[in-house]
């Protein structure tokens, strides 16, 4: 089910959040939590039922696993505990390799060693990346016994549940658990409910009204178009920055939003990433939930920065190009989360040598990067990538026209930069009446062009984070 | 009560908002080119101009005092008229006005005559008779050409076929060929008032198009009861249909005849049906109207129309190749 579809709007959210507070009203508080697992597998379930096997088992799998490891002073078993928590993240990397990386294998196989290997078209099932890598982290946290919570009706929640289950932010057992068991959390707080349905109409605004509409454009110019002038490729890849930020962070907020109606606070996944002035900085507002997962556990665990200069560079590329293959199954990807590296570095030896930009400069070449590389993600071929690039760098044919579209990407490029992101205006301490302004003005808005997108379209459009 | 005006006041913001976001952005509609007409039951606006959007194509159009699509070089009341007959096809607002059937042939013919578009979408030969009759002062007249779509038109002409959601449009009933009645458009109402306030805004085809979305969701079929592929594939009874379109014809004939007979009428047909041409053809020989069967015209002169990819409308090389195909049929001189 999609945050941005009538049927969760209007149905499931409310019967959910009504249903889950009626039976903590009734202390009845195992029947709250059992209740919030099953709509959460319902919400899962409803776009393809076919994977909810996988999810279950690979929860159960995970739970037996993360008990069996934190129990290892009873000693049951003879197997070491880092051979245990070693065969559970290989499990985990299976799984999630079988279903995303097999077919990609398979193309590079054949293409080194001249094979005609048949490709499996696994579809993929819906965020199997998110709720492994998430998995992977208990396992961890298990292992170094800092999990405290070994029920499994706990447990289930922690993974399934739903505003966090298909795209994030990834959720930390230890910062998850606790909400769940508190007691004051278990009653309706009219507070959190103004503050969420605020926030989930900020993202929904964000999704429908500002990223579908650049969705459009940057379609055009990857997909449709065969020759770019300079002016239309920088719109196409302009439209693409603007698309994945407003998409991701909103489907961020709409969780965010979802979640504290539950009175559960999920972690911020974006802080304004193109106001950075660096691209390490950038990473600590990007998706900063993955950028803490990659840190701890690959970064962190590969030696960090505590084994010398060289070797801190090398996991910062292997860091990187791990988290280019994770977001899919492609050389593109590959080499985005090359270049990304590759641009730590380059600022990690900067710093060392002491060497400064005016803050305006810094800003205008890490937005450049950072757009430049969003081609490489966003392409679906190599062609469709080196083509839009070429048309961006090609000066002979500029003619610019001044009209309402771009206006709007002024606009919205003054609003990145000057502008408070979501987790600042939440911040802000609206008159109630105000805050039930703006709430009525994005959600109808965004209910308009909900409309209008699916008349036009004839679907609702998904979110980018789902393919990941 | 004050939470309550906050929420319509905040929500009228959001109406005037998404009005405006529908202009500014790939989602734009356009605005309704039609409003009501007492006669016709929609006329398109007078004096008016904007943009008809579609996936592939967003071109402007634009009407002159009459209502028409507007022409490129001025009504000159020495030369005498050349009256265009049609539906959307002909109408164009898709296609560069100066590629419109009208204008083109304006060109083809080196501006020897006043082409007049009175091609509306939505008509068939009967509106066409009753837009002649209302309309159209044939005093200055030469030609009439009638473009007819006989697949479309035959459910065009029957009033059952006029969908809830459509404007109002005029009919007409015939018991023969000589007897008939014209069953007016009904009554302005509210709601065509408001419509046509509305209309001038891009929030109106979105209203309309979600109501007709809804409708069809909600019903879980289509609201037009027949389609055009049918008459292709089933057999259906058309008996009635083809009288109405007959006497439409015949009608048109017998009008022009009565005001000037040195006007000459010629229909051109478009039909993917053998029958169909065969039953047209029988007919207009035994009334002695001149046509010509466009596809076999074209054919013949190693001529494709070709038409968008999103809604089959000819464009505007198709439209030139039109007027060169009525050149060369000798059908103006």
């Amino acid at each position: 089910m999609l945050f941005n579809s009538y049927e969760f709007i209007f149905a499931f959210l409310p019967i959910t959040f009504f249903i889950y507070f009626y039976l903590n009203h009734k202390r009845l508080t195992e029947a709250s939590k059992g209740f919030l697992v099953f709509s959460s597998l319902f919400f899962y379930s409803w776009w393809n039922i076919t994977y909810l096997p996988i999810i279950l088992s690979s929860m159960l799998f995970n739970y037996v696993l993360g008990n069996t490891l934190h129990n290892r002073k009873k000693k049951r078993f003879n197997f070491s505990k880092k051979s245990l928590l070693i065969f559970g993240i290989v499990a985990n990397l299976t799984l999630l390799g079988y279903f995303k990386y097999f077919d990609f294998f398979i193309e590079n196989f054949n293409l080194l060693f001249s094979t005609n290997a048949e490709l499996l078209h696994l579809i993929l099932p819906l965020a199997i990346s998110f709720f492994t890598f998430q998995q992977i982290s208990y396992l961890v946290d298990s292992y170094r016994e800092e999990t405290k919570e070994y029920d499994f009706l706990n447990y289930a929640l922690f993974v399934t549940f739903f505003p966090q289950l298909i795209a994030g932010p990834i959720v930390h057992h230890k910062e998850m658990m606790p909400q769940f068991a508190n007691r004051k959390n278990k009653i309706k707080n009219y507070k959190n409910i103004a503050i969420g349905l605020f926030i989930f109409s900020i993202g929904l605004f964000k999704k429908v009204v500002i990223a579908d509409t650049f969705a459009v454009w940057a379609t055009q110019g990857f997909d449709v178009a065969t020759t770019l002038t300079v002016v239309e490729a920088w719109r196409t890849s302009l439209s693409y920055t603007f698309q994945l930020y407003f998409d991701f962070s909103g489907y961020t907020d709409m969780a965010i939003g979802a979640a504290l109606l539950f009175n559960i606070k999920l972690p911020i996944n974006f802080n304004s990433p193109y106001k950075a002035t660096n691209i390490q900085e950038f990473w600590r507002r990007w998706h900063m939930t993955l950028s803490r997962f990659l840190k701890d556990y690959i970064y962190i665990p590969l030696g960090g920065n505590r084994k010398g200069e060289f070797r801190t560079y090398n996991n910062l590329l292997a860091t990187f190009v791990i988290g280019g293959i994770w977001h899919g199954a492609g050389w593109t990807f590959i080499f985005w989360g090359f270049l990304h590296g590759m641009a730590l570095i380059i600022h990690r030896i900067w710093n060392k040598l002491g060497l400064r930009l005016w803050s305006w400069f810094a800003w205008f070449v890490t937005f450049n990067f950072i757009n430049i590389t969003w081609v490489f993600f966003r392409a679906k071929e190599w062609d469709d990538a080196l083509r839009v690039l070429g048309a961006m760098f090609n000066f002979t044919n500029i003619s610019i026209n001044i009209n309402a579209e771009q206006l709007i990407y002024i606009a919205l490029f003054l609003t990145l930069i000057f502008f408070k992101n979501s987790n600042e205006i939440i911040k802000i301490n609206f008159s109630k009446n105000i805050r039930v302004a703006l709430t009525t003005f994005l959600f109808i808005v965004s209910l308009l062009q909900l409309t209008n997108i699916m008349i036009q379209a004839d679907k609702v459009s998904e979110f980018l984070y789902f393919n990941f | 009560m004050k939470n309550f005006t906050i929420i319509v006041i905040s929500s009228l913001l959001a109406l005037i908002f998404f009005e405006f976001f529908l202009k500014n952005s790939p989602f734009e509609y356009g605005i309704s080119a039609a409003e009501y007409d007492k006669e016709i039951g929609m006329w398109h606006k007078k004096n008016f101009e904007n943009y008809i959007v579609e996936a592939c194509y967003k071109t402007k159009y634009s009407y002159n005092e009459l209502g028409l699509p507007s022409n490129i070089d001025p009504y000159d009341p020495n030369k005498k008229d050349v009256i265009i007959l049609g539906d959307s096809f002909i109408e164009a607002r898709m296609v560069k006005n100066e590629n419109i059937i009208h204008n083109s042939s304006a060109k083809e013919f080196n501006y020897k005559y006043n082409f007049m578009n009175y091609g509306l979408f939505g008509s068939g030969p009967t509106q066409q008779l009753v837009i002649l009759q209302k309309k159209i002062d044939l005093n200055n007249t030469k030609y009439v050409i009638q473009f007819i779509e006989l697949e479309g038109d035959l459910l065009d002409v029957d009033s059952k076929n006029l969908s809830s959601m459509a404007r109002p449009k005029v009919f007409v009933e015939f018991d023969n060929l000589d007897k008939y009645t014209i069953i007016p458009p009904r009554e302005r109402t509210l709601y065509d008032t408001v419509s046509d306030k509305l209309s001038y805004y891009q929030i109106y085809p979105f209203i309309k198009r979600t109501i007709y979305s809804l409708k069809n969701a909600l019903l879980d079929k289509k609201v037009e009861p027949i389609e055009k592929h049918d008459i292709l594939t089933k057999e259906i009874d058309l008996s009635k249909n083809w009288l109405y379109l007959k006497g439409a014809i015949y009608q048109i004939d017998k009008l022009i005849k009565s005001v000037n007979s040195e006007i000459k009428y010629k229909v051109i047909i478009r039909s993917k049906s053998k029958k169909n041409k065969a039953i047209i053809k029988k007919f207009l020989n035994k009334q002695n109207i001149k046509f010509i069967f466009l596809d076999e015209v074209a054919e013949s002169m190693n001529i494709k129309l070709e038409g968008f990819s999103c809604d089959n409308h000819w464009n505007d090389k198709a439209h030139q190749d039109v007027a060169k195909i009525i050149k060369n049929t000798g059908f103006i001189l």
